[in-house]
């Protein structure tokens, strides 16, 4: 295999190689997916354009009100960010169940989205916390919600000649919480057989408003509406999450695969989204006591 | 709901096949300076056999362990082993150190016989000198007395020994016989915890007690037991080779699930040491039994949890659930568990 390799300073030097190369080209950061896909044959880009040495596609602020993550910001240093971990606790406890040390002190969060694979352990998160992500490209840039990002398995809205610069999160009002569960078949570094996230807004006992994603279960990471829409507006109890759970297990659309059959993939969607919807209620109402 | 268990399983391994030759060969040399050099053809792959063969022929020479250079694993200058299997390299190859070192240790005590007045017959050595058995205050250091063999007796002070265990054959039609020289035995306890709707194991802890004969080199014989457990954890609830029309599926080790260091419980290893007459001071083996009675333990530990019977390996989560879903069907309304001990419910 033999590829160019640009190292661009800015941005806009970025999207003008990635331009003039259009499908021949890739964008190139941790590079833990994309150099197993050339390796394997996958794929034979022309050119490479390393995203890695812009410095601001790296940061993590606070900005207006709104978490701004980084496209190259690795997930290790997502974990060690005070500002996530106060902010959004729901993305670090994700980061922290994807790969192993080595792997996240490579891997980037804009990597794990542009993939787009429908196991992305960063995108259950991101999803129930209607983040967004910004887009720059040749006619500048755009801002999209992340539920349209993802449009099958490896593709994305991203266009050839464009590069994901950042993820920004809405910081969580009083009364919120959220939580991430992860099924693999061993401790660490492994591919989730299912993974999901739930966010819930409660005031007084009821749940104003819940929120409810699934990963490996379909084409692309999915949020299950028709199970929060049984959630909005009612009392919480626990047969109300497990029926809301069981109407999740039914929006996935699973295949059998060698980490797990359809059956077991649905049923996992159930266990899973209960304990997830279970904890994010449990911390709604700490900060609401708070 | 999360259900823990308990399970025991042991083994016996047979050490040195008889049923076919077994051969192992060693050459040995004593300087004059005291130090030894062994050249043997078995190989270390990671195990500590070079360290351990290094021990067995300091003990027989008399010398200490670090005066002896190896010379391993090298067809052009090194005679036969037949390999790093069959868990036989401390007994077989140790054994063929200990006969080559024996033959040197004959020339060392002809040649030292004179200096002390008594037979070869009354001579011992030890720690780089030899000494008079009933009298070790009369006394002489081993490296003179090489010295003195090579240079004025011009007997150089050589070894040569083999180990072959009586081949005894089985009987063509029943299969019957001597198999092996002799055998290894183990128990372990494995602690899980078993997710009762995920179907999810969680190996706690892993008490693993093995007898080895005499434990050359204790800290090597519980690191091969540590990663016979993690071998046998894997064996137990990951490591499956997913084939479809005779195609493997998952063909990267990011799919075919090995333990991580999260995966390993912490293991409880405990040596039991009974010296076997036809080893090496003692010594049998340690490097495949150590991971034999791990899954079954596990799989028993996760029947006292749960109360299914796993009966094919991996032990994933999608046939214990499959397990439990069927004994549920089977007895509508009772819980997983029905245990028959009567003891109550976890």
């Amino acid at each position: 295999m033999s590829f160019l390799y640009f190292v661009p300073a800015t941005v806009q030097e970025a999207v003008e190689l990635l331009s003039h190369y259009g499908e021949d080209a890739k964008v190139i950061a941790g590079g833990t997916d994309l150099v197993v896909r050339i390796r394997d044959g996958l794929i034979q880009p022309a050119a490479l354009v390393d995203i890695e040495r812009i410095p601001e596609l790296s940061r993590i602020s606070l900005e207006d009100s709104r978490l701004h993550i980084g496209a190259t910001a690795t997930i290790a240093s997502i974990l060690e960010s005070i500002e996530v971990n106060h902010l959004a606790p729901v993305v670090s406890e994700a980061a922290r169940q994807m790969g192993a040390v080595q792997l996240r002190n490579r891997a980037t969060i804009g990597g794990n989205l542009a993939s787009a694979v429908p196991s992305a352990d960063m995108a259950p998160p991101l999803l129930v916390l209607e983040a967004t992500v910004s887009i720059t490209g040749p006619s500048g840039e755009q801002t999209l919600p992340i539920d349209e990002f993802f449009t099958g398995p490896h593709q994305s809205a991203l266009r050839p000649d464009e590069v994901l610069t950042s993820i920004e999160i809405p910081v969580q009002e009083s009364g919120t919480g959220a939580a991430f569960v992860k099924f693999g078949k061993r401790s660490a570094q492994v591919i989730a057989v299912v993974n999901a996230a739930a966010w819930v807004r409660i005031r007084k006992g009821r749940i104003e408003e819940a929120r409810i994603a699934l990963g490996a279960v379909a084409p692309t990471p999915i949020r299950a509406r028709g199970a929060e829409v049984l959630l909005r507006g009612q009392e919480i109890r626990a047969d109300l999450l497990e029926d809301a759970a069981q109407a999740a297990a039914m929006e996935a659309r699973p295949i059998t695969d060698f980490r797990g059959t359809l059956e077991f993939r649905r049923e996992l969607c159930r266990v899973l989204v209960r304990r997830a919807l279970e904890q994010a209620v449990q911390r709604a109402i700490k900060r609401e006591q708070e | 709901m999360k259900k823990r268990g308990r399970g025991v399983a042991w083994m016996f391994y047979p050490i040195g096949f008889t049923a076919y030759a077994n051969p192992s060969a060693a050459f040995v040399k004593v300087n004059q300076d005291g130090s030894a050099v062994v050249w043997t053809g078995a190989t270390d792959v990671g195990q500590g056999s070079t360290t351990a063969l290094a021990q067995i022929a300091a003990d027989a020479l008399g010398i200490p362990v670090e005066l002896v250079t190896m010379v391993t694993s090298d067809t052009l200058q090194t005679p036969m082993d037949i390999g790093s299997v069959a868990s036989r390299v401390t007994y077989i190859a140790g054994n063929a150190i200990v006969r080559a070192c024996e033959m040197a240790k004959q020339i060392l005590f002809e040649v030292a016989s004179e200096e002390l007045g008594i037979g070869p017959e009354g001579l011992e050595s030890r720690n780089g000198w030899i000494f008079v058995r009933d009298f070790p205050e009369r006394r002489v250091r081993l490296a003179e007395i090489a010295r003195k063999a090579e240079v004025v007796k011009g007997r150089p002070v050589i070894g040569a020994g083999s180990y072959n265990p009586p081949t005894t054959f089985l009987d063509p039609e029943t299969g019957h016989g001597k198999p092996y020289n002799t055998y290894v035995y183990a128990a372990q306890v494995a602690e899980v915890e078993v997710d009762t709707e995920t179907g999810e194991v969680k190996v706690l802890r892993i008490a693993a007690v093995h007898d080895c004969g005499r434990a050359i080199n204790p800290l090597l014989v519980e690191g091969q037991i540590e990663g016979g457990v993690a071998m046998g954890l894997g064996y137990a609830l990951s490591e499956e080779m997913v084939l479809q029309e005779g195609r493997v599926l998952n063909t990267k080790l990011a799919d075919y699930l090995v333990p991580t260091s999260l995966d390993v419980p912490p293991i409880d290893v405990e040596i039991v040491e009974v010296p076997d007459p036809t080893g090496p001071f003692g010594a049998k083996g340690i490097g495949e039994p150590s991971l034999l009675p791990t899954a079954p333990a596990i799989v028993n530990a996760i029947y006292d949890a749960v109360g299914v019977r796993i009966r094919e390996l991996p032990a994933t989560p999608e046939r214990i659930l499959m397990a439990l879903r069927e004994k549920e069907k089977e007895q509508p309304g009772r819980s997983v568990r029905d245990r028959e001990d009567g003891r109550p419910e976890k």
